[in-house]
C-alpha cells in the first residue's frame, strides 16, 4: 500500500471554557489513503467536527489547545505558520460544510466563490478561471453552467448549492475533502445525489474523502472504513461490512439497533440508549461510554481507558469486553 | 428597479403630506399668536387685524392648510411673519452651512468610525476592542454643547489655532473655510462617529459569526482577505441604515452646535423661528428637515438594492 496521504496521531483538541477545560478530543488516530473514503460518526457533541476543523487549522488558538500529530504527505501541519496553513487550506485539504444555505456568501455571485480559491493557489484568473468555474459546475450536475455560474447563492435550490459547495471544494485538485455533515441539512433525496455524486467524483480524481455524519445510513453507501466516535475518542473502527455485520463495541451496537431498517421483521420499538453523551468538562476517568453501557462491570470500565486493540482482520473496538470475543 | 423606485418616490411623497398636515397642525395649536408677537410693542387693533388678513390668518384653518400647501408645491414656502422675506429664500440661505457641516461632520465620524469598528470587531475580546468601546461610549455620552465649548477653550483661546465661531464660504479661500469648519464638525462628527463605531462593530461582529466565514477561510483566504471579500460587503447593509440616519439628522442642523459656534446654519434659523413665533418660516424648516430625511431614506433604499442581491429580485 502507498503512503498514507493523511495520518492523524494521537490528535487531542480542548478549549478553555468559563466550567474549566473541554476536553472534546481525546486522542484519535488515522490513515486515510488516496482514493479512500474514511467515515467519522458519532452523535452531536462527539467531537467529530472538531477533530476534522483541527485537521484544517480552522480552530481559533486560543480558546483551543490542539496536540498530537497531523501528518500530510509526511510533513507536520500541527504548528504551521497562519501563512503556511492557507498554503493547504483549499489546496490540499478541501472542506464541505453542513449548511449550503448558511455557507455561501449570499451577496457573492457562485462564480466569484468558485473561482476565490483558484486565483489564490492556482493563479488562475480572469476567462481561464471562469472556464474552470463553468466545467467544474458541470462536473458536479449543475445543468446551464454558463448561466449559473452568475448567479447568486438564494437563485439556487438547497441541493444545488451543496454541488456549488462542492465544485468549490474541488476547484484546486485538492488530496483530502472533509464533509462535515454534508447532507445533513439536505432532503432524503437530495442527500442521496449528493453522496453518490461525491463517490462518483472520488473515483474519477482519486482524492480521498472524510465523511463526518452522525447517519449511519449515509455511512453504508458510500464508506470504506467507518470510525465510531464518542467522548471525542473512536470506539471502533473497521471496515463498513464487518462494522455492520458483526459490531464489537457495545455503543456501536446501541447506534446500529437505533436504526430502522426497513424489510427486517418490525421490533417492538427502536432501542435507544439510556442516558446523555459526557460532559466534556468533566469526561469520565475510564471508558466515556461506561455510565450508559449495559455491559459496565462498574470496575475496570469505569477505572481505566480501554485501548484499542483488534478484535480481528482490519477490525478494532475500544472496550475491555469487545462483543463476541472471549476474554481471556 | 425602476417598478422599485416608483413605488418607493410615491411612498415618500404620501409621507411628506402627512408630516406636512402634522407640522401645519401643531403650529397653529401650539399658544401664541405671531402676528400680535409680531407687533410687539407697537400694538394696535386694526393694524393687527389687517395684518392678519394680510397673511390670511383670518380665514379657516383648512383653507389655510390648502393655501399653504398649493404654494409649497411650486416652492413657495410663504413668507416670514418677522421680516417679510420668502421663507424658501431664507432655507436657501441658510443651505450652504449646512451641507457643509454636515458632510465635514460625516467625514470626520467615518473616517473614525469604519477603522475602529472593524478593527474593534475583527479583535474582539482584546484590549483593542475594550479601548475602541470605551472611547466610542465616552463619545456617546458626551454632549455637544460641553464638547463644543472645551473645544473652543483649547484650540481658540488656549492654543490660539482656530477661530471660535463663525462661518467663511468656500469663496474666501480653502485655509479660512476649513479653519472655521473644523471645530464645529469635529464636535458633532466625534459624536456621531461613536454611535456609527457602534454599529459598524456590531455589524462586523455579526457578519463574522456567518458559516461563509468558515468557508472563506478554509479556501485559504488570509484574515484581511476573508474581511475585506466576505464580512464588510454584508456588514456594509446595516451600516448603510445607521449612515444615513446619522447624515438626515445633520442635514436638518444642528442647533446647539451651530448656538456655540455661531454657524449660520438650518438649526439656528429654526430656533430663532421658534422663539419668535414665526410660523412660516418654522413649518417650512421643518418641512425641508423631513424632506432631507425621506430623500435620505430614499437613497438609503437605493444602495442597499446595490449591495444586497436578494433586495433587488424581491
Amino acid at each position: 500500500m502507498t503512503a498514507p496521504v493523511l495520518q492523524v496521531r494521537d490528535l487531542q483538541v480542548r478549549f478553555g471554557t468559563k466550567r474549566g477545560v473541554a476536553n472534546v478530543v481525546n486522542g484519535i488516530s488515522y490513515d486515510l489513503h488516496a482514493g479512500e473514503t474514511l467515515a467519522i460518526v458519532g452523535e452531536s457533541g462527539s467531537g467529530k467536527s472538531v477533530s476534522v476543523l483541527a485537521l484544517m487549522g480552522l480552530l481559533p488558538q486560543p480558546p483551543a489547545a490542539v496536540a498530537g500529530s497531523v501528518l500530510y504527505h509526511g510533513d507536520e501541519l500541527l504548528g504551521l505558520s497562519p501563512k503556511e496553513w492557507r498554503g493547504i487550506r483549499g489546496r490540499g485539504t478541501a472542506m464541505i460544510f453542513q449548511d449550503p444555505m448558511t455557507s455561501l456568501n449570499p451577496v457573492r455571485t457562485v462564480g466569484y466563490q468558485l473561482t476565490e480559491p483558484m486565483a489564490l493557489h492556482l493563479g488562475l484568473k480572469g476567462d481561464d478561471a471562469r472556464q474552470r468555474a463553468i466545467e467544474l459546475l458541470d462536473l458536479v450536475g449543475i445543468p446551464s453552467p454558463e448561466a449559473r455560474i452568475d448567479d447568486y447563492p438564494h437563485q439556487l435550490s438547497g441541493g444545488m448549492r451543496q454541488r456549488v459547495m462542492i465544485a468549490m471544494g474541488l476547484a484546486c485538485d485538492p488530496d483530502v475533502l472533509i464533509a462535515d455533515e454534508a447532507t445533513t441539512a439536505l432532503d432524503v433525496t437530495t442527500q442521496a445525489q449528493i453522496t453518490e455524486l461525491v463517490d462518483e467524483l472520488q473515483e474519477r480524481v482519486g482524492m480521498a474523502v472524510i465523511w463526518i455524519t452522525h447517519d449511519l445510513g449515509v455511512v453504508a453507501s458510500i464508506a470504506d472504513r467507518v470510525h465510531v466516535m464518542y467522548g471525542g475518542r473512536f470506539m471502533e473502527q473497521a471496515g463498513v461490512d464487518a462494522l455492520y455485520a458483526t459490531p464489537r463495541h457495545p455503543y456501536t451496537e446501541g447506534l446500529l439497533g437505533s436504526l430502522p431498517m426497513p424489510g427486517a421483521d418490525r421490533p417492538e420499538r427502536l432501542v435507544t440508549i439510556p442516558g446523555l453523551p459526557p460532559d466534556p468538562v468533566a469526561m469520565p476517568a475510564g471508558c466515556p461510554f461506561a455510565p450508559r453501557c449495559g455491559y459496565s462491570d462498574g470496575d475496570r470500565c469505569v477505572g481505566t481507558v480501554p485501548a484499542m486493540e483488534s478484535v480481528g482482520a482490519g477490525h478494532d473496538s475500544a472496550c475491555h469486553y469487545p462483543l463476541g470475543v472471549v476474554n481471556g | 428597479m425602476s417598478g422599485f423606485l416608483v413605488r418607493r418616490i410615491l411612498q415618500m411623497l404620501l409621507a411628506l403630506l402627512g408630516v406636512s398636515i402634522v407640522v401645519f397642525a401643531l403650529m397653529h395649536l401650539v399658544p401664541g399668536d405671531p402676528v400680535r408677537v409680531a407687533l410687539g410693542t407697537r400694538f394696535d387693533q386694526d393694524l393687527y387685524d389687517a395684518l392678519r388678513e394680510r397673511v390670511g390668518l383670518d380665514k379657516p384653518l383648512i383653507q389655510q392648510y390648502f393655501s399653504w400647501l398649493g404654494s409649497a408645491i411650486t416652492g413657495d414656502l410663504g413668507v416670514s411673519f418677522r421680516n417679510g422675506q420668502p421663507v424658501t429664500t431664507l432655507i436657501m440661505e441658510r443651505l450652504p452651512a449646512t451641507i457643509t457641516l454636515a458632510l465635514a461632520a460625516l467625514f470626520i465620524a467615518l473616517v473614525v468610525a469604519l477603522p475602529a469598528g472593524i478593527i474593534s470587531a475583527v479583535r474582539s475580546g482584546t484590549g483593542l476592542d475594550y479601548t475602541v468601546s470605551a472611547a466610542s461610549q465616552v463619545g456617546i455620552s458626551m454632549p455637544d454643547f460641553w464638547a463644543g465649548v472645551m473645544y473652543i477653550l483649547l484650540f481658540s483661546l488656549t492654543l490660539g489655532w482656530l477661530p471660535s465661531s463663525g462661518f467663511a464660504p468656500f469663496g474666501d479661500g480653502i485655509v479660512e473655510w476649513a479653519r472655521h469648519l473644523i471645530l464645529p464638525a469635529l464636535t458633532i462628527g466625534l459624536i456621531s462617529g461613536s454611535i456609527i463605531t457602534r454599529f459598524v462593530r456590531s455589524a462586523v461582529l455579526e457578519a463574522l459569526n456567518q458559516d461563509y466565514v468558515l468557508t472563506a477561510r478554509a479556501k485559504g483566504l488570509s484574515e484581511w482577505q476573508v474581511v475585506r471579500r466576505h464580512v464588510l460587503p454584508n456588514a456594509w447593509i446595516p451600516i448603510v441604515t445607521v449612515v444615513g440616519l446619522q447624515l438626515g439628522f445633520l442635514l436638518g442642523g444642528v442647533v446647539v452646535t451651530e448656538v456655540i459656534f455661531a454657524w449660520p446654519g438650518l438649526g439656528r434659523l429654526a430656533l430663532t423661528a421658534v422663539k419668535d413665533r414665526d410660523f412660516t418660516v418654522l413649518q417650512g424648516a421643518v418641512l425641508y428637515i423631513a424632506f432631507m430625511f425621506l430623500a435620505i431614506n430614499l437613497i438609503v433604499d437605493i444602495i442597499y438594492a446595490r449591495l444586497d442581491p436578494r433586495v433587488r429580485v424581491s
